[in-house]
């Protein structure tokens, strides 16, 4: 037994816990989010598969998957989530370090500007980044970057740094700098050091973050097809493409089953080698976060964060500056224009009606995804463990399955009765809670997990029933995130495209719907609609962000 | 039979998995004594402790409070105290907060609950610190504050896990007395488990030697300490010197227990004697903050001897007198020992 906490020593498994839900409360806790899932998302995607491989098609699935055609874009969809995952791990490792290990004025905000493209459309970004390459004169001539795969690597990059940033650095900066200084006292270099004791605990911070943003980019939808236009096709585009332009229901079921073979097979290998490099010692002693002393020290932290931001923010800057580019000078013209409907069609409704669904529908899905995601966190936490397991698995697979396919099963799956959801104002906020429910419940489940059961133990000794000990202990402790989880679930929201390209009625599109419709029309005056549009809905999505930050300060780790 | 009036433990087992934690205890604490439960660490202590409170099953045996059996009473429901080692006061509540908190699951009035912070905040020492962040508390003031958590809601046993173990010596030392004096006042049962037999002995009125999951003894600190009977007792209170019976007597120290046993030697049962019978070669004879003492290695005996004695006393300036390698002569006060059990 450990001397220093006799009372933690006894194995985990046998102790009893004392927020520990049985009976019908966690009955019901379980089988909300069960159902949930099963319905909306388990039900949908099986429908997908289904379709794919009844025979009921004009195409064959065995010639689907025995074109060539259809493996060069599932070669291209791998090495462009590849290629696109090393370099964001490249670019981020060392704004990850710069903000984890380093105390700066300003840090709080490179942190929260480092999160605005991640959370942000990535109709916009992709936007922001056309309108970048041709303003500065990249999409023609010698240098043609426009719907390149440059572009995309590019675009995925941007996207995804704030994931490194995050994972990586969240460890980092409650890893014991004393493993180094140790090291360092024994004689290590800096590059030994590196190798023999940071790398290896940041090993499975590394995988997860990896594992994440090549699941973003191999499942990425909106920025393939906004930044590499029809030249560039992956699966999720082409499951898209496939089933709504071609309706071609069945070969967009295969590409959609090929698609999620390949997710389920990546996510499980992944989870097998992250079990592997998970290195737990050496954490938890939360160092403080050092000013940088030498020069050298200052020189390095200044220039990765001013690379990093420049890189994350011009094509913001260039948005915003667009918007305002009317004819020869600058104007709100743009802006004004959202408040009506254009007469040659591009929408159906007045833009600005676009940023009023996309918020409506933003605060219906994070309520149901706080809710279902809240339920199933404890459910994980505190529920009986073959549950919990499953409803662990189950509810992140939505993270790695196309959002594209989502929107298809819902589409296909949900068209009779008795659920007829098609035109149900709900369709649209509970595909978005389906893919918002992993973000809440990976801010929840490690900060109950996080909970020191001797807290609940001294609670209940002092006379506090179980259920009073989630409301008294659990649920302050847990309440910051669950703040920073309603922020990222709306901003999962606001930005949602693949699911909601399929669900949302023409006559309601939300924001990167409308942006997407006003970009695929000629006119230089729709196309800055567009980008006031991107502008209206990232001045949202930055205060959601600032709320998460402000939500998170003092957690310990958290992305 | 009467009923007992407190707690009563009754041949309790405590499993883990295939693990057993406590294996047949049985130990009862009147209202009003302190027992004190002592034991190297994975003894089982902690768990005893915690079945008590309710925080883990039980595998065999009974807990009873006044006759009645807990075996159905939840952990909150049970009026009991618990004070951990390190504190685990609530990071997102003021003191005040913190010791309000049982309180507050009792219904008390605000009024009251306000008066009663303040008495048990007073009692340890802390007056007025009711706004206090907990995270503002040195080591000491939070247990304080932890041990006036504990008190608040008037428990009818208060359990003490280790309460003084993350601090340093000399707060230790003071708290210990602040503990038991705190208690005292308030006539509560109370159950201290600690490694510490200084603690254990400064706060209890009796001491449970706790060994493998069984209790090896328990008896009042004075009686463990001049007769522990056992040499896993004897040596877990400190005491050095345990010889077999048969090497005491070649040393001249006359005892009625049978050959196989053995024999403690008690602090000052050694003293540097011109006369005495104990032929001594000196190790080194050292200065310590309670008393001097040396080592002598004696022939026929593989550990070597100690010899001590308080500051201030002639038998002190003899130790310090002693040089390293040279001979000198021991006797042995026999009533200054006693019979032990030795270890297989």
């Amino acid at each position: 037994m450990d001397e220093g906490r006799p009372a933690l020593s006894a194995p985990r498994a046998s102790r009893e816990q004392h927020a520990a839900l049985r009976g019908w409360r966690g009955a019901l806790a379980a089988a909300l989010p069960l159902a949930f899932f099963a319905v909306f998302f388990a039900y949908p995607v099986g429908s997908v598969i289904a379709r794919g491989f009844d025979g009921r098609g004009r195409v064959h699935p065995g010639s689907v998957l025995g074109d060539s055609a259809t493996w060069r874009i599932v070669w291209f969809t791998t090495w462009q989530a590849a290629v696109s995952t090393l370099l964001t791990l490249a670019a981020g490792l060392p704004a990850a370090w710069a903000v984890a290990r380093n105390d700066f004025r300003g840090r709080a905000l490179v942190r929260a500007l480092v999160m605005v493209p991640f959370v942000m459309p990535t109709v916009v970004i992709g936007a922001a980044l056309r309108t970048t390459f041709s303003r500065l004169g990249l999409d023609g001539g010698r240098v043609n970057l426009d719907q390149s795969i440059w572009a995309i690597l590019i675009a995925h990059v941007i996207f995804n740094v704030a994931v490194v940033v995050r994972v990586v650095g969240g460890y980092w900066a409650v890893l014991d700098v004393r493993l180094e200084e140790s090291a360092r006292v024994l004689g290590a270099t800096r590059r030994t050091v590196w190798r023999e004791v940071t790398f290896p605990h940041l090993k499975p911070a590394l995988w997860s973050a990896a594992t994440i943003v090549f699941l973003f980019c191999f499942t990425s939808f909106g920025v393939i097809l906004v930044v590499g236009g029809p030249r560039q096709a992956t699966l999720e585009t082409e499951i898209w493409r496939y089933a709504t332009q071609r309706t071609d229901f069945a070969t967009a079921a295969v590409l959609a089953c090929v698609q999620l073979a390949l997710v389920v097979t990546l996510v499980v290998a992944s989870s097998r080698a992250e079990r592997t490099a998970v290195q737990r010692f050496g954490l938890r002693q939360a160092p403080r976060a050092r000013r940088p002393r030498t020069a050298r020290d200052k020189a390095c932290v200044a220039a990765i964060v001013g690379v990093t931001l420049a890189v994350l923010l011009i094509p913001l800057a260039v948005l915003v500056e667009r918007s305002l580019s009317v004819g020869d000078g600058y104007g709100f013209a743009h802006y004004r224009a959202l408040t009506h409907r254009d007469e040659r069609g591009a929408l159906f409704v007045p833009p600005l009606d676009a940023v009023r669904n996309s918020l409506v529908t933003a605060v219906e899905a994070t309520g149901i995804a706080l809710v279902i995601g809240g339920l199933a966190s404890v459910a994980v936490v505190h529920g009986r463990r073959l549950i919990g397991r499953v409803l662990d698995a189950g509810l992140m697979v939505p993270l790695g399955t196309s959002a594209v396919t989502l929107g298809f099963g819902i589409l296909i799956a949900l068209d009779e009765p008795p659920l007829d959801l098609r035109t149900s104002p709900f369709i649209v906020p509970i595909a978005q809670a389906v893919v918002g429910v992993p973000f809440v419940m990976r801010a929840v489940v490690p900060m109950l997990r996080a909970v020191d059961e001797r807290l609940r133990e001294a609670a209940a000794v002092l006379g506090a029933s179980p259920d009073r000990v989630r409301r008294e202990i659990d649920l302050p402790i847990v309440r910051r995130a669950l703040a920073a989880a309603a922020g990222f679930a709306f901003a999962v929201s606001l930005g949602e495209f693949g699911a909601t390209a399929f669900l949302a009625r023409p006559d309601r599109p939300t924001v990167p719907i409308a942006m997407y419709r006003l970009l695929g029309q000629p006119g230089a005056s729709l196309r800055g609609q567009a980008m006031a549009l991107g502008v209206v809905l990232t001045l949202i999505t930055v205060m959601c962000v600032l709320l998460i930050e402000r939500a998170q300060r003092g957690q310990r780790v958290g992305w | 039979m009467p009923v007992h009036p407190g707690l009563e433990i009754d041949d309790l087992v405590v499993r883990y998995g295939g693990v057993t934690a406590v294996e047949g205890v049985t130990l009862a604490v009147a209202p009003g004594e302190i027992v004190a439960v002592i034991g190297p660490s994975g003894c089982g202590k902690s768990s005893l402790l915690r079945a008590v409170a309710g925080l883990e099953p039980l595998h065999r045996g009974a807990i009873r409070w006044a006759g009645a059996d807990l075996a159905t009473v939840a952990v909150h429901q049970r009026e009991f105290g618990l004070m951990f080692q390190d504190h685990v006061l609530f990071p997102h509540r003021d003191v005040g907060e913190n010791v309000a908190f049982g309180l507050r699951m009792q219904r008390s009035g605000g009024r009251e609950q306000k008066v009663r912070v303040s008495e048990v905040l007073a009692l340890v020492g802390l007056s007025g610190f009711e706004r206090r962040r907990v995270d503002e508390l040195s080591g000491g003031e939070a247990q304080r504050v932890a041990l006036a958590r504990a008190l608040a809601p008037r428990p009818r046993l208060l359990m003490l896990d280790e309460p003084l173990g993350s601090l340093d010596r000399s707060l230790r030392e003071r708290l210990a007395v602040d503990i038991r004096t705190t208690v005292r006042e308030l006539g509560v049962a109370a159950l201290h488990v600690t490694h510490d037999q200084d603690e254990a002995f400064t706060v209890a009125d009796r001491v449970a030697v706790m060994r493998g999951g069984w209790i090896e003894r328990a008896d009042s600190p004075d009686a463990l300490w001049r007769d522990p009977r056992t040499e896993f007792v004897a040596r877990f209170l400190g005491h050095r010197d345990v010889l077999p019976v048969a090497v005491a007597t070649r040393l001249g120290c006359p005892v009625g227990a049978s050959p196989d046993d053995g024999l403690v030697l008690l602090p000052g049962a050694l003293t540097v004697d011109p006369n005495g019978p104990i032929v001594a070669r000196v190790i080194e004879a050292r200065f310590g903050s309670v008393a001097v003492w040396a080592e002598l290695a004696v022939d026929g005996i593989d550990a070597p001897m100690m010899v001590t004695a308080s500051h201030g006393s002639p038998d002190a300036a003899a130790i310090l007198a002693l040089v390293p390698g040279a001979t000198t002569t021991l006797n042995l006060r026999s009533e200054l020992t006693s019979p032990v059990q030795l270890e297989p």
